[in-house]
C-alpha cells in the first residue's frame, strides 16, 4: 500500500474528503443505475402479468 | 473478388427476440468482468498507486474521473450512431438500443461533472469555472437531458425514437468541441491524459490502474446497456407471443 496506515489512507493529507468523496458518488452512480433498470424491469413484468391475465380471464 | 459476409449472429441481433436471449446469457460474464476490473482498479487507484508530486493525493481522482468522462462522449456517439442506423435503415432495434443507452449516459456526464469540480477544489482553488471544457462538457448533459424530455413528451414511440435520433445527430458537433476544447482555448484543464497514438505522460504505476477502470467501466457500461435493452424489449414486445412463452417457462 502507498499509505503507512488506514488513518493515512483516510485522510490523504487533506485531500481525503476529496478523494473519498468523489469514489463515494461513482459508486452510487452505479448503484443508481442497478436500481433503476430493477425498478423499471419489475414495473414492466407487472404490466405483462396483468395483461396475461386479463387476456385469460376475458 | 472477396466476398465478406458478415456472420449470422450480427444480422441476428437485429430481432428483438433473439438479441433478449442472447443478452441473458452475455450479462452473468459481464457482470463478472466489471466488477473483477473495477474492484481492481479502485482499490489499486486509491490504495497503491502513487501520489502525484504537484497534486498529491487528489489525483486519485483520475481514476473515476477520466473514465466516466471519456464513456459520457463514447456513449453518445454511440447513440447518435444507433439513431442514425434506425433512421437509415429503419432497424427497430438500434432504436431501442439508443433508447437504452440514454439515462447511463447521462449518469457518466453528472459523475464525470462532479468528480471534475470536486477534484477543481484543491486542484484550482474553485469547483467551477466557465472554461470551454467544462462548459463543453455541461451541454452534453444537457443534450442527453433534452433527449429523455424528447422521450418523454412524445408519446409515440415512433416519432420520438426519429426525433431523437436526429437530435442526438446535431448533438454529435459538440463531441469535437470536448475533446479539442483544452487545444482551441486557453482553459485550466489540463490537457488529455490519454491518446491513442502517444505513450501517456506518466509512469506505469499511474497509468496502469487506469487501464484497469477504463475496461471495467466499459464493461459495465455493456452490461447495463444490455439491462436496460432487454427493459426495452419487454415494454415494447412484451405482448408478442415468445416473451410469454419465455415468462410461461420462467427464463425472461
Amino acid at each position: 500500500m502507498y499509505f503507512q496506515s488506514f488513518m493515512q489512507a483516510f485522510h490523504m493529507d487533506g485531500h481525503g474528503v476529496y478523494v473519498w468523496g468523489c469514489y463515494g458518488l461513482f459508486l452510487l452512480m452505479i448503484a443508481w443505475n442497478f436500481w433503476r433498470i430493477r425498478k423499471q424491469r419489475q414495473l414492466q413484468l407487472r404490466r405483462l402479468f396483468q395483461f396475461r391475465s386479463r387476456q385469460e380471464n376475458g | 473478388m472477396v466476398h465478406f459476409k458478415l456472420p449470422r449472429w450480427f444480422h441476428q441481433l437485429g430481432s428483438p427476440k433473439w438479441f433478449y436471449q442472447f443478452a441473458g446469457l452475455l450479462q452473468p460474464w459481464l457482470a463478472l468482468i466489471s466488477l473483477v476490473l473495477l474492484f481492481w482498479g479502485i482499490m489499486w487507484g486509491l490504495l497503491y498507486a502513487p501520489a502525484d508530486y504537484q497534486q498529491g493525493n487528489s489525483f486519485r481522482i483520475i481514476y473515476v474521473h477520466v473514465p466516466t468522462a471519456i464513456l459520457s462522449q463514447s456513449i453518445f456517439m454511440m447513440l447518435a450512431v444507433a439513431g442514425a442506423i434506425g433512421l437509415i435503415w429503419k432497424i427497430k432495434m438500434a432504436f431501442i438500443v439508443a433508447r437504452a443507452c440514454v439515462p447511463i449516459g447521462a449518469s457518466m456526464t453528472v459523475i464525470a461533472l462532479l468528480t471534475g469540480a470536486i477534484w477543481g477544489k484543491p486542484t484550482w482553488g474553485t469547483f467551477w469555472q466557465w472554461d470551454a471544457r467544462l462548459t463543453s462538457t455541461l451541454v452534453l448533459l444537457f443534450l442527453y437531458l433534452g433527449i429523455l424530455a424528447l422521450y418523454q413528451a412524445i408519446s409515440d414511440r415512433q416519432i420520438a425514437a426519429r426525433a431523437t435520433a436526429i437530435l442526438s445527430l446535431v448533438g454529435l458537433v459538440n463531441l469535437p468541441v470536448i475533446k479539442y476544447s483544452v487545444d482551441w482555448w486557453h482553459t485550466i484543464h489540463q490537457p488529455a491524459t490519454f491518446t491513442l497514438t502517444q505513450k501517456p505522460n506518466m509512469p506505469a504505476e499511474m497509468y496502469l490502474p487506469l487501464i484497469v477502470m477504463m475496461s471495467g467501466i466499459y464493461a459495465l457500461f455493456v452490461l447495463l446497456l444490455l439491462l436496460r435493452t432487454r427493459n426495452e424489449i419487454l415494454a415494447q414486445e412484451g405482448r408478442s407471443g415468445w416473451l410469454t412463452k419465455l415468462l410461461q417457462e420462467g427464463h425472461a
